[in-house]
């Protein structure tokens, strides 16, 4: 793994882009650069210049400032999406897996049913169902009803990986063994076989959050998004009105941000599974320097 | 062959209970009170009783007890539930709560833009990730390998919405290489076409290169380079058919893509198909609309996977026996 992210190699600075994102997220949290990212830096539609790095919006705000703070909703959104999806798919599969039965035809059932209505059609219906809701008096606007939907549509791929490799581990002698001590099957559940499945959990948590960033930016762009933070996805749906009058900063910002975030997690993620997957032979594997 | 089309439809079945069960629950739960929205905010009660009626939502849910214990079936079932399925599978889509149209009409009218640009995406699809993918297994461990999949990788991290956005700016606003808005004719659909294959394209091209070369290493592809085959019959054809059975079983389920596919295109170029009619649906809690398309497009994507099967069982005799 550490020959993988080594320093010079190009997973390594994919990793620590990575790593600038996620400190862009904390520092815009606590309030670097800027703690008011409403605040008129400009007139309005000022073009990109060594005073506004991005120019600035139709309210005179600084896109610089926006797309930094933006990564705040898209880390929060995508990673914690992610726990919860993994999370959810970890748990339904290592039960599925292991009581068989009727209990792994009502898993099966459920990710079909799930799979079979279209994604963006579930998301969208969940989240726009969840936005209204206050949960133990913390209101879902925003942010919390995205991330639960993508969380609670997310898992049935993970599920049905996990269920695949439990019934796997099942026929194999430790686990027998285990069972003839008088292991219950939550001590094996554990001890035993969870850390066989941490490969699959760290590959599948890095695939996750890759595709959410790229769905967090959709459902903002319709609307689903918060609207007392700054996110790439908004500043898209800005933009679409800007460019009619040729502005094309914000656009540019948000789309630069997304990608490079999105990129650099997508190299790490495949950077982990060519570490940690041992069944990909290595032809499969691409060429890595 | 006959008992394994049985069994996979009978597999159906309970999906389909469970879409429809989901599309009702989805619809149901939203919290609002139709009667009340529809009647505004001085609607008498008479009147909200009344629209309840009107729309059948003064019935019971699933089942009423009562009727059921006291033996009278045919009334016992006469619920919302039974209702909505009745009214689905009998083609009676009703009419869309915020445009007051029939929504077959709707979808009859949004059919037309949506398949003029979904079709020649999903069919570009397929045939260029499987061109780029038998490329792949060409230039394997060489650097245009590591190219490719690079290439792919940047294609992925783009989201759709951004590209769609960025090209519509560039090609079509800045340099004027097409039109912005709109479908007239044929002009107007080759930007929104050329995006739809784009954007999905990453994820597939990898995935074909994957399945080809796992057939590559096969006893039986080592046994044809020694008879001689070579080159492209060895991938396209020696290869290609044991990996027909996954990539069907990822291309067929897509047909709900037809329908729904092209949400994004269709509204930022303007043009008046069904996936833009969905999102407006969903955003305006137009139940009708939404069971409608919900409906329809789990209908094909069961129909796409019951197919993909039955055609990897009919392709791959060991299938059948498990």
């Amino acid at each position: 793994m550490r020959q993988v992210f080594r320093p010079g190699g190009w997973p390594g600075v994919m990793l620590l882009v990575v790593l600038v994102y996620l400190t862009a997220a904390m520092l815009g949290s606590l309030g670097w650069p800027d703690n008011d990212w409403t605040r008129r830096v400009g007139p309005s539609f000022a073009p990109p210049s060594w005073e506004h790095w991005f120019g600035t919006d139709r309210l005179g705000r600084s896109v610089a400032v926006k797309a930094w703070l933006g990564a705040r909703v898209s880390v929060i959104i995508s990673c914690g999406g992610a726990a919860l999806a993994v999370g959810a798919g970890v748990l339904l599969g290592m039960l599925a897996g292991w009581w068989r039965g009727w209990v792994d035809a009502m898993v099966i059932w459920l990710c079909t049913t799930l799979s079979t209505v279209p994604r963006l059609m579930l998301l969208l219906a969940l989240a726009l169902l969840l936005r209204e809701q206050t949960v133990f008096g913390v209101s879902l606007y925003g942010a919390p009803s995205m991330l639960l939907a993508l969380g609670l549509t997310g898992w049935v791929g993970t599920c049905q990986v996990v269920r695949a490799e439990m019934i796997k581990l099942g026929t194999l002698n430790f686990i027998t063994a285990a069972r003839a001590l008088g292991a219950n099957g939550f001590d094996i559940a554990r001890r035993h076989a969870l850390p066989h499945l941490t490969h699959l959990i760290l590959v599948e948590f890095g695939l996750k959050v890759a595709g959410f960033i790229g769905a967090e930016v959709s459902l903002s762009f319709l609307g689903l998004g918060p609207a007392d933070q700054p996110s790439w996805g908004t500043m898209l749906e800005e933009a679409r009105i800007e460019t009619a009058q040729h502005v094309w900063w914000q656009m540019t910002a948000a789309f630069a941000a997304v990608f490079l975030f999105s990129l650099a997690v997508h190299e790490v993620s495949d950077a982990l599974r060519d570490a940690l997957d041992p069944r990909m032979s290595p032809e499969e594997k691409p060429e890595r320097q | 062959m006959k008992r394994f089309i049985i069994r996979r439809l009978l597999a159906a079945v309970p999906v389909l209970l469970g879409v429809l069960l989901l599309t009702f629950a989805l619809s149901r739960v939203l919290p609002d009170d139709f009667a009340a929205r529809r009647g505004g905010e001085h609607a008498s009660a008479e009147m909200l009783a009344d629209l309840r009626w009107a729309h059948g939502l003064d019935k019971p849910l699933f089942v009423e007890w009562d009727r059921l214990f006291a033996g009278n079936f045919a009334a016992a079932f006469d619920s919302q539930f039974f209702a909505h399925c009745r009214r689905l599978f009998t083609l009676d889509f009703g009419r869309s709560w915020s445009a007051l149209r029939p929504v077959s009409h709707m979808l009859l009218e949004g059919l037309g833009p949506s398949l003029a640009i979904t079709v020649p995406v999903m069919l570009a699809s397929v045939a260029i990730s499987l061109v780029l993918g038998i490329l792949a297994v060409f230039v394997w461990r060489t650097s245009w390998d590591r190219w490719l999949l690079g290439a792919c990788t940047l294609n992925m991290s783009i989201p759709g919405v951004a590209l769609i956005l960025t090209a519509q700016y560039f090609v079509a606003f800045e340099w004027g290489w097409a039109p912005v808005h709109g479908w007239a004719g044929g002009r107007g659909l080759v930007l929104p076409v050329v995006l739809g294959v784009l954007i999905g394209l990453g994820a597939d091209v990898r995935f074909c290169r994957a399945v080809l070369l796992k057939e590559m290493r096969e006893d039986f592809m080592r046994t044809a380079l020694a008879k001689g085959v070579g080159g492209w019959r060895l991938c396209a054809v020696h290869a290609l058919r044991p990996a027909l059975g996954p990539l069907l079983a990822r291309w067929l389920p897509r047909l709900p893509f037809l329908l729904t596919g092209a949400l994004f295109l269709e509204r930022i170029f303007g043009i008046p198909g069904l996936g833009g009619m969905m999102a407006d649906a969903i955003a305006a809690r137009d139940f009708p609309v939404i069971n409608v398309m919900t409906f329809i497009a789990a209908m094909l994507h069961l129909f796409g996977q019951s197919l993909a099967d039955v055609l990897s069982a009919w392709m791959e005799p060991r299938i059948r026996i498990s």
